[in-house]
């Protein structure tokens, strides 16, 4: 019994041990860390294909002039000439239905049924973000003799069971946003590095090329966050007298980007930028901000949202990215409904949309047209 | 005397499982492609993690409380199999490794609740947080991988046209109903929840009991964990999240009592059967995913419901 009790001891405060150690490690040491794993991946991911690939392992993007893309215009002004020769049933599984940004996607993808003539099935798992239901709901799919699966994966990895049994069955995979940690028929949707690369390339300008950022970083080791924070961080490099000053995630929520701003301005009073890896973190961060009338600082976020944008138009924020998930969910429907009229294959694995070509950035100048014409999310207002 | 032991006999059917045969009904009617063996094997697919999660909970319901930190412990193993296997471990070692861990994480959880004397509520969410950390760190956040070709000989294999995951199920059912039924340890566990001072004065420790409980539990989750793994095929470390609850509920739904030390495993089949195979029609019929927790949430509450009634009209 006494031995018992002992060893309880032990292992309770072998417990707690570990729970200390990993509460005081630093978080800007966390995120190091889960670049150096990202990498770690990256590496082995090489060995594994000698091919010609990007660093993940998968093929890299294949930009487009607009004139090449099957569909014309972004956002809600998407159009196309492409037209379903028979009936075809594509299915669209979103990563969830709490975020408006799934839902307009969801909504691209029944634009597209009703523009090409498909009928169009639009899931999401009920549990947010879990790609355990993502791979059940693509076995459900499969049941129910769908010609094409589109799917903004919860995981790279996890999905790929899915994806496998999908394309056992002859159906084409078609990947928006996170890509399956293989290559399938086709990846669309912004290339997230490109999109934090040039978010933090203007604001850089903007601020003259110096001064103190703070990074509003997405969930760890989400591998869309880990690819837009590279981006920015690889821009921020070109600037040498821009220092990024602290760096934590935020977990793309807007009261977790109010409290870490709250935090970190205690600490850092001299800011003269802020990036926030979408805009309800950047939103909070604004908040924050005001709130301690920091009122010249720069602001920058993505997505281009309803909130983002307005706080762009009235010049609180100073940038966000649009970064169209419903043109996103209706350009992977034209490639998929070519595919299927003809065997038409894409120039690419990987297409992005949209692209520097359609002029993505909502800043000042271009917030009023964005909001008049474009916005994705009057598809679910 | 026969009369009564049908009567019995009826009384012990859940009201689940006459639930789940409308259901199935109204689903097939509502599309065609429902009612086939590829999508009913779909469905015993999609039920086995959590269903095997269930039956380890039933156990700790059986003892009138709940484990929260199941769901962790299923997204525990998954993430510490392959980082593990990742540091040079053989897979499969690796998983049992990771099965001992979770059971030694239940045996820590029985001795919190049994020798302090803590509401398992508490104690085991404390663990759900701890044990979540830890997946959390090992993996840093993101999604782990290992590559092999075991996961597709556990989720491919098929044996009798289902897939040898399913047999994974089948055998858990078969221990946990072997233990609760036929060994004094599940004896015991039925007296903890209904009657502990009768345990003690039988001169069994309820505390040891429970820690055992605990364990088993854990043990049980970590199968589940493995199996999880196999199915998506890299170390998630939020994987489960959530299923700690959704076991609860299929434990309740099947008949198990929270109250007397009553019911069993056979129950919580239909419990997560029922959940599983609702999903699974929503989907196939495709009803929009916005309405599909509303119509869970109706359809559990009204099982429970019928139950109750059931159960007090019994009773008078």
């Amino acid at each position: 019994m006494k031995k018992r009790t002992v060893v309880s001891i032990l292992l309770t405060l072998a417990m707690a041990c570990t729970l200390f150690t990993g509460c005081s490690t630093p978080t800007q040491e966390t995120s190091g860390d889960s670049d150096k794993k990202e990498e770690q991946t990256e590496s082995t991911d090489k060995e594994d294909d000698g091919k010609e690939e990007s660093a993940t392992g998968l093929s890299k993007a294949t930009i487009l002039s607009a004139d090449k893309l099957p569909i014309t215009g972004i956002g809600t002004t998407v159009a196309t000439d492409v037209k379903a020769k028979e009936s075809y049933k594509i299915g669209y599984i979103a990563k969830n239905t709490t975020n408006p940004y799934m839902n307009a996607q969801a909504e691209g993808v029944k634009k597209a049924g009703e523009d090409m003539g498909f009928e169009a099935v639009t899931q999401a798992p009920s549990t947010a973000d879990s790609v355990e239901e993502q791979v059940k709901l693509m076995e459900d799919m499969i049941q129910q003799d769908m010609d094409v699966i589109i799917v903004h994966c919860a995981d790279s990895n996890g999905i790929m069971p899915g994806v496998r049994k999908a394309q056992e069955a002859g159906i084409l995979v078609l990947t928006i946003g996170t890509p399956a940690s293989e290559d399938t028929f086709l990846r669309t949707g912004v290339d997230y590095y490109e999109t934090g690369y040039t978010i933090a390339k203007e604001m850089a300008e903007e601020l003259g090329g110096k001064g103190n950022i703070i990074i509003l970083e997405g969930p760890p080791g989400a591998a869309n966050a880990i690819e837009r924070l590279n981006g920015i961080n690889d821009a921020l490099a070109e600037y040498p007298d821009i220092e990024v000053v602290a760096s934590q995630t935020a977990n793309f929520k807007r009261t977790e980007g109010m409290s870490v701003t709250e935090n970190l301005i205690q600490k850092h009073t001299d800011i003269q930028g802020l990036i926030g890896c979408n805009d309800e973190s950047a939103l909070g961060g604004m908040q924050a901000l005001k709130a301690a009338n920091m009122n010249d600082v720069l602001i920058a976020g993505f997505d281009g949202s309803v909130d983002a944008t307005s706080a762009v138009a009235s010049g609180d924020m100073f940038a966000t990215y649009n970064t169209d998930p419903y043109g996103s969910g209706y350009i992977a429907c034209a490639y998929a409904v070519m595919n299927l009229n003809d065997g038409t294959e894409p120039e690419g694995k990987f297409i992005p949309f949209p692209t520097a070509e359609a002029q993505p950035v909502i800043n000042s100048e271009t917030v009023a047209n964005y909001q008049d014409n474009i916005a994705w999310w009057k598809a679910v207002q | 005397m026969q009369k009564a032991s049908m009567k019995q006999r009826i009384k012990n059917i859940p009201p689940v499982a006459y639930m789940l045969v409308v259901i199935i009904i109204v689903f097939s009617f509502m599309d065609p492609h429902y009612l086939s063996f590829s999508n009913f094997r779909n469905v015993l697919i999609q039920a086995t993690p959590l269903m095997i999660v269930a039956f380890g909970q039933t156990c700790i319901v059986l003892t009138q409380g709940t484990d929260l930190s199941l769901g962790a412990q299923v997204s525990f193993v998954t993430v510490f199999t392959v980082f593990l296997a990742q540091h040079g471990i053989i897979l499969e070692v690796a998983m049992l490794i990771a099965v001992c861990t979770t059971t030694l994480i239940g045996a820590v959880n029985g001795i919190i609740v049994a020798k302090g004397n803590i509401p398992p509520f508490i104690a085991t969410y404390g663990m759900q947080n701890i044990v979540n950390s830890i997946s959390l760190l090992l993996t840093a956040g993101s999604s782990i991988y290992f590559d092999s070709f075991t996961y597709r000989i556990v989720t491919e294999t098929t044996i009798l046209f289902v897939p040898l995951m399913v047999w994974v199920a089948v055998l858990v059912f078969v221990l946990v109903w072997i233990v609760l039924r036929k060994t004094k340890f599940g004896t015991n566990i039925h007296g903890l929840g209904g009657n502990r001072e009768a345990l003690t004065l039988a001169g069994i420790s309820p505390v040891k009991c429970l820690i055992k409980t605990f364990a088993f539990a854990g043990f049980i989750a970590g199968i589940a964990g493995v199996i999880t793994l196999c199915r998506v095929e890299s170390g998630q470390p939020t994987v489960a999240t959530g299923w700690e609850f959704q076991a609860v509920a299929a434990t309740l739904l099947g008949g198990t009592s929270m109250r007397e030390g009553k019911g069993g495993v056979t129950g919580t089949i239909f419990g997560v059967l029922l959940i599983q195979i609702i999903k699974n029609g929503l989907n196939v019929v495709g009803v929009q995913s916005t309405y599909q927790n509303a119509i869970i949430g109706s359809i559990v509450l009204a099982a429970i419901i019928i139950d109750a009634v059931v159960r007090i009209r019994s009773e008078k």
